[in-house]
């Protein structure tokens, strides 16, 4: 009896399991899946926008439909944008919410609907490209400035030309280039940043050592990290479950390597300079153990924060953003943030994120008002409320820049700054063909030349197929 | 009384149709396409008919074939050593012994932990700078420096099947403990009479009245185990350098990171048909002994 009742049970049990063999297909095959649509009154998420998935979206007509949409709000209920924005900015009390109240009260006709997205390559970007390519998505987008060259190449983004002719100029030229490309505008930027190096003032006093300061060297580094490493502690540490590229890039261009050819048709990251670089970092962790094992399965700044902040590591290459997350775990030593060490020449990465529509977005006129809004002179104060530097002329001005010399640091080193190259099949590259280089290095103790040249391999065969 | 016979297919229809909605139609567009190239990332391509290249492609690929050995280890480990611990707790459980509802009750809180949590918990156990298993293992000098079980590409699986085989147990040793208390006291109390010993009992008796529970519980363990994503994802994401990439993890990669819909469906495809013979198998052991009833 119990059997019979058992059998179909099961067959629908084991059923519904193999079915989640299939998942990809799936979860993909219905458009709407990550964003449902809040409201009646929204009109951002249309199911007759599906179509757009398998045609090449052409960014021109953007600023025509633009203008053509331009009278619609005024008559009838308000826009609801969606709006996807980092989950880190979005905190209880986040300053977000202020300027979003403030947006919507001088912008009756439009409501603004965050929706919060886990940042990361795979929970975000991802599901970012997943969500247009069905056709749907949010209206506005905060993005990384790493990946905007990949949306653009995908027309994923809305080009801004027209609109933002007069707006860009209140940018510094570095941010601008991150929300350029091939020559068009695919939106407004929102923050900028650079990297430093976060130092153990106590660890370094306790050590002997002077502390670190503009012009000290790789050799400088390397025996100071070696002084710290003892007991519980190591010099240095960095986001080792990536290899490290991110923190790898000053080292490269300190060097005095060029990531790409002068054309972009071919990697040239396994130059000497470049493979001599390389070496140096990834002899950090293999040959000069100044760095910690654990190390190897870090892939946040909160990891890497509470381990400095613990006293597991006494130096690492971070920005203004792991400033909140060093300040919260309210270390017991002091510490401060040093520019990072040069060799031929000082250098230093670029990041931050920009503000970009959603090409399959019906609301271009309302969206483009909130990006403009956003990176507006208030960013300058809205900035400062997360510890992080505006991308907009102005930024030194800033209270925390003017308050924090730490941020003051951060911000003499950005004219010693450099981009990773805005080419659509950088990103590719960075994480499929230099980061398991890395790792094969760092892992299981492969040579460094041999895995660069590997990398350079897989690297223009990407470059090849676009 | 011929009508009858369309009253009952279509009693039927409303769950016929469900089924088909939610199995039938998203395996039959998976299947159509994995026959087509489609790039996410590259719309201009269009979706071009591709007839079988997408599974020679899927085949030929290296990460395919370490894929395949490693869904077989990780499903074949597990699948081992959650039966033979199961099959020992629930006949511990299975015994009068003070508090031991107490315990049966605490054996299930493995299973019923939620999957992040499970896994989140022991991605920091595993830790190897803060996590108990390096100090204790430290603390025992069993090992001079922490191992970094995550981070390294010879011990990544075994940790990740270590939480899996934590997680599972549970299962098995309820299902087998529920089989073990339909088994009927006499048969033991005459098998003592008979002289057997606790050994022969086991093997005589309790292995065979419960065989079909051992089955099924392998067989629903084995396509759990083998279509786990979140135990893996959540604990290395299929790396360090692929260490921990089964075809679950392969077909995600390939759906959502390379965004080759063609590719990761086709992969797809072949999973489910490895599965499909499992189910096989578990099916036929069901028809006959249904028959045998």
């Amino acid at each position: 009896m119990i059997k019979k009742v058992l059998f179909p049970v099961s067959v629908i049990v084991i059923a519904a399991m193999l079915l989640a063999s299939c998942a990809p297909a799936a979860t993909q095959a219905p458009p709407t899946s990550t964003t449902a649509p809040s409201s009646p009154t929204t009109a951002s998420v249309s199911p007759t926008s599906a179509p757009a998935a398998t045609t090449a979206p052409t960014s021109a007509p953007a600023a025509t439909a633009a203008a053509t949409s331009a009278p619609a709000p005024s008559s009838g209920s308000p826009v609801t944008l969606q709006v996807w924005i980092y989950d880190s900015f979005t905190q209880p009390g986040a300053p977000i919410f202020a300027a979003v109240d403030q947006f919507q009260k001088d912008n009756p006709d439009i409501k603004i609907q965050l929706v919060p997205t886990t940042y990361g390559s795979t929970s975000y970007l991802n599901k970012y490209i997943t969500a247009f390519q069905g056709g749907s998505g949010p209206d506005v987008l905060m993005s990384d400035v790493a990946w905007m060259p990949e949306l653009a190449a995908m027309g994923a983004l809305m080009q801004v030309d027209s609109q933002a002719s007069s707006d860009i100029k209140n940018f510094y030229p570095g941010p601008v280039q991150t929300v350029t490309y091939n020559g068009h505008l695919y939106g407004l930027p929102f923050y900028t940043n650079d990297v430093g190096m976060f130092y153990n003032k106590t660890a370094f006093q306790n050590a002997g050592l002077t502390p670190p300061a503009d012009g000290w060297t790789w050799a400088d580094f390397i025996k100071d990290a070696k002084a710290l490493t003892k007991g519980n502690m190591y010099g240095f540490g960095f986001e080792g479950g990536y290899g490290g590229t991110f923190e790898w890039y000053p080292w490269f261009w300190q060097n005095g390597g060029q990531l790409l050819n002068a054309d972009g048709t071919s990697v040239a990251f396994n130059s000497p300079a470049g493979l001599e670089a390389t070496k140096t970092f990834l002899g950090l962790t293999t040959t000069d153990k100044v760095v910690p094992p654990a190390a190897m399965t870090w892939k946040s700044w909160d990891e890497l924060a509470a381990a400095f902040s613990s006293g597991v590591i006494a130096m690492f290459e971070s920005g203004d953003y792991a400033i909140a997350p060093v300040k919260k775990a309210n270390p017991s030593f002091q510490w401060g943030i040093a520019p990072l060490p040069m060799n031929k020449q000082k250098a230093t990465v670029v990041g931050g994120a920009d503000w970009a529509i959603n090409a399959n977005s019906k609301n271009a006129a309302a969206a483009y008002r909130w990006i403009q809004y956003i990176t507006g002179p208030s960013v300058l104060n809205l900035m400062d409320g997360y510890d992080r530097l505006a991308a907009r002329v102005g930024n030194t001005d800033q209270a925390i820049v003017k308050s924090d010399p730490n941020m003051q640091v951060l911000v003499s080193a950005l004219q010693d700054s450099q981009a990773r190259p805005s080419n659509p099949q950088w990103t590719n590259i960075d994480y499929n063909c230099l980061e398991p280089a890395f790792q094969k290095v760092l892992l299981q103790g492969a040579d460094v030349t041999t895995a660069m040249n590997e990398a350079a391999t897989c690297g223009n065969q990407k470059l090849a197929k676009k | 009384m011929r009508h009858d016979r369309w009253t009952g297919y279509l009693l039927i229809a409303p769950a016929f149709l469900a089924l088909f909605g939610v199995i039938g139609y998203p395996l039959i567009r998976a299947f159509l396409m994995s026959l087509h190239e489609i790039i996410l990332t590259d719309p201009g391509l269009g979706q071009p008919y591709v007839g079988l290249a997408n599974y020679v492609a899927s085949i030929t690929n290296p990460l395919f074939a370490g894929a395949l050995w490693r869904s077989a280890v990780w499903t074949g480990v597990n699948l081992v050593i959650q039966m033979v611990l199961g099959l020992a707790i629930a006949l511990v459980l299975n015994e009068p012994f003070p508090w031991r509802g107490l315990a049966r009750g605490i054996t299930l809180i493995p299973w019923v932990t939620p999957s992040v949590v499970s896994v989140l918990t022991w991605r920091w156990m595993y830790d190897a700078q803060f996590g108990v298993i390096n100090a204790a293992l430290v603390g025992l000098g069993i090992v001079s420096q922490p191992v970094v079980w995550l981070g390294n590409t010879q011990t990544a699986l075994w940790a990740v099947i270590g939480e899996s085989i934590w997680k599972g147990t549970p299962f098995v040793a309820i299902m087998l403990l529920a089989a073990l208390q339909a088994v009927p006291n006499e048969l033991y109390d005459v098998a003592k009479v008979d002289g057997a010993n606790a050994w022969k009992r086991l093997t005589h008796i309790t292995l065979p009245l419960i065989l079909p529970t051992l089955i099924i519980a392998a067989t629903l363990t084995t396509i759990f185990t083998f279509n786990n994503f979140n135990a893996i994802w959540l604990m290395t994401q299929g790396g360090p350098l692929h260490a921990t990439e089964t075809l679950t993890i392969l077909v995600y990669n390939q759906a959502f990171v390379a965004f080759d819909m063609g590719q990761a469906t086709a992969i797809g495809m072949i999973t489910f048909f490895i599965l499909l013979v499992f189910v096989a198998i578990f099916g036929r052991y069901y028809i006959k002994s249904e028959l045998n009833l």
